[in-house]
């Protein structure tokens, strides 16, 4: 299996954090819709601290608005996201970094252009990803631009 | 050895300037106050760990991730038949299923070295010895919500695959079977709501939740209870415990670690295993494997002056016979799930039941950083 996401940036300049997911089905390859790595997720609410997916999703695809995302560093079905009692997922939570990623939308991106995440439709299956922001939170700005589909970015925060 | 705990102090940060000298100091004093008792693992004592090597796992071809295989044994049966008759033919096969590994660690501790010279214990080597303890507390903690899994999955098949609340209302009226869990014959008297209040253990519920395990040939072995629950047994009477007994408890207290022919595991943790929640296990090679990958480890770094540490272990736990578990609840109220894995089922005060949130595990006990304490000293 291909990786969706491709870090180009050291570890050592990065903060990882590992938090609850809302629903266990997130970290279960064999449900509807499991997270895959390069996925942005957000944390449900101040008195709720769980990640999950936008509200939104699947759901037209909203921008995300003022709520912080965290990309998802782990691929699909990783046994030990699955094998905490309560499931956690990584994500790469403090420092900026660079990346690549396929969990994207190219439409109308360029060089510097700013990115949000949004729902995008991947080989036939929506997830969370980046894509041209139009309003909302921008999490960062896209260096390069892949013919197949991929895009490479620095994250803004 | 014990040694003044500033010396070793000021050891610790002179050592750490020499990168071959960067290892954990062994010696230490012991005058300070402490929050809480730290205990070992109960989980240990309920299926105690095996080590294993990354040459007895298995990987994925998707990910770097390592579980290892455990194969059940095979089903079989016999059968009466006629001189002319023929048994029925089985393809042998047998279930498995994956015990994965995940890491548990502490806190990433950080300290400039000056700051470490306040300190009259030796702070770094505390750390170290509860964090090992904090490990085990999260082991614990994982257990239990896993053991507490199989319960409710053996009372959703009992209950016609249906989630059905199991309280002591449900139970006394017939719409909820027992096949998991019981609850004690006091929370089972009539009068007053479905609440979470802990009534004492009786000798007669320990027989109940044993008739669970052994009505399905299994033998029941071992019974996991906290210490609140088990100080309840000092009001069993000479009826429930006999004489000679009886005289030894008014004496010395009940100091046997079996009761009725079960080992019985006792904790202090009552913020993980609630007062209430008693255990019955089968022996482990009939409910489940809990493997080390990789013992506690314990890093200390030093940075210019900024002194880091940290431990952690990589672990698998599978409970993989879920019918080697069976629960005894000592108050009214329902912990059962709902579909989705929420709470909808479950009574009012659910929560004083279940183990706290992994970050409260951390709580302090004192409240000498809100000035509490007795007499409190003013100094200027």
């Amino acid at each position: 299996m291909a990786l969706n996401f491709e870090l180009l940036s050291a570890l050592e300049h990065i903060t990882l954090r590992n938090i609850r997911v809302l629903t266990t089905d997130l970290v279960n390859p064999y449900s509807a819709a499991p997270l895959a790595d390069g996925e942005w997720v957000e944390i449900v609410s101040a008195t709720d601290y769980h990640v999950r997916r936008n509200a939104g999703f699947g759901l037209g695809g909203a921008q995300e608005g003022t709520i912080i995302p965290w990309v998802v560093w782990a691929e699909k079905g990783r046994t030990d996201t699955q094998a905490m009692a309560e499931p956690k997922v990584p994500l790469l939570f403090l420092g900026p970094y660079e990346a690549i990623t396929s969990i994207c939308d190219t439409t109308g991106v360029i060089l510097g252009s700013l990115l949000t995440v949004q729902d995008v439709t991947v080989a036939a299956v929506v997830y969370r990803g980046l894509a041209l922001r139009a309003a909302g939170f921008t999490v960062g700005y896209a260096t390069r631009v892949f013919t197949d589909g991929r895009i490479q970015f620095v994250r803004a925060y | 050895m014990s040694v003044n705990a500033q010396v070793m102090n000021d050891l610790l940060s002179e050592r750490l300037d020499n990168p071959a000298e960067r290892t954990k100091l062994a010696a230490y004093a012991g005058d300070y106050i402490r929050d809480r008792l730290r205990e070992e693992s109960f989980a240990r004592k309920v299926i105690p760990p095996k080590q294993v090597t990354k040459d007895e796992c298995q990987v994925s071809v998707n990910h770097d991730t390592l579980v290892k295989i455990i194969e059940v044994a095979p089903n079989s049966r016999a059968m009466s038949m006629s001189f002319r008759g023929e048994p029925t033919t089985r393809l042998v096969r047998a279930p498995r299923a994956e015990v994965s590994f995940f890491t548990i660690s502490s806190e990433k501790f950080e300290k400039p070295e000056q700051e470490l010279l306040a300190y009259q214990m030796p702070i770094t080597k505390i750390i170290e010895d509860n964090s090992v303890k904090d490990i085990q507390e999260i082991e614990d903690r994982e257990f239990l919500i896993h053991t507490e899994a199989c319960i409710q999955a053996l009372q959703f098949e009992a209950n016609g695959n249906a989630y059905v609340a199991f309280n002591r209302t449900n139970f006394n009226a017939g719409t909820a079977v027992s096949a998991g869990v019981v609850k004690g014959s006091l929370a089972l008297a009539a009068g007053g709501v479905d609440d979470f209040i802990v009534r004492d253990l009786q000798r007669r519920d320990i027989v109940t939740v044993r008739k669970l395990l052994s009505a399905n040939r299994l033998r029941p072995d071992r019974l996991l209870m906290t210490e609140p629950d088990w100080d309840t047994i000092g009001t069993w009477t000479t009826e429930d415990m006999g004489d000679k007994i009886e005289s030894e408890t008014l004496v010395d207290g009940y100091t046997y670690n079996t009761l009725l022919g079960l080992n019985v595991i006792r904790t202090i943790k009552t913020d993980i295993l609630r007062p209430g929640n008693v255990y019955l296990f089968a022996a482990p090679e009939f409910f489940g494997k809990f493997f080390i990958l990789n013992n506690t480890k314990f890093y200390i770094d030093k940075k210019v002056n900024i002194i880091s540490w940290q431990a952690w272990e990589d672990v698998g736990m599978g409970l993989i016979n879920i019918a080697g578990v069976r629960k005894l609840e000592l108050f009214r109220g329902s912990l059962t799930t709902d579909a989705t894995g929420g709470d909808t089922n479950k009574d009012v005060g659910f929560a004083t039941a279940e183990p706290v949130e992994e970050e409260v595990l951390a709580a302090e006990n004192n409240r000498v950083d809100q000035g509490i304490h007795f007499p409190n000293i003013a100094s200027f």
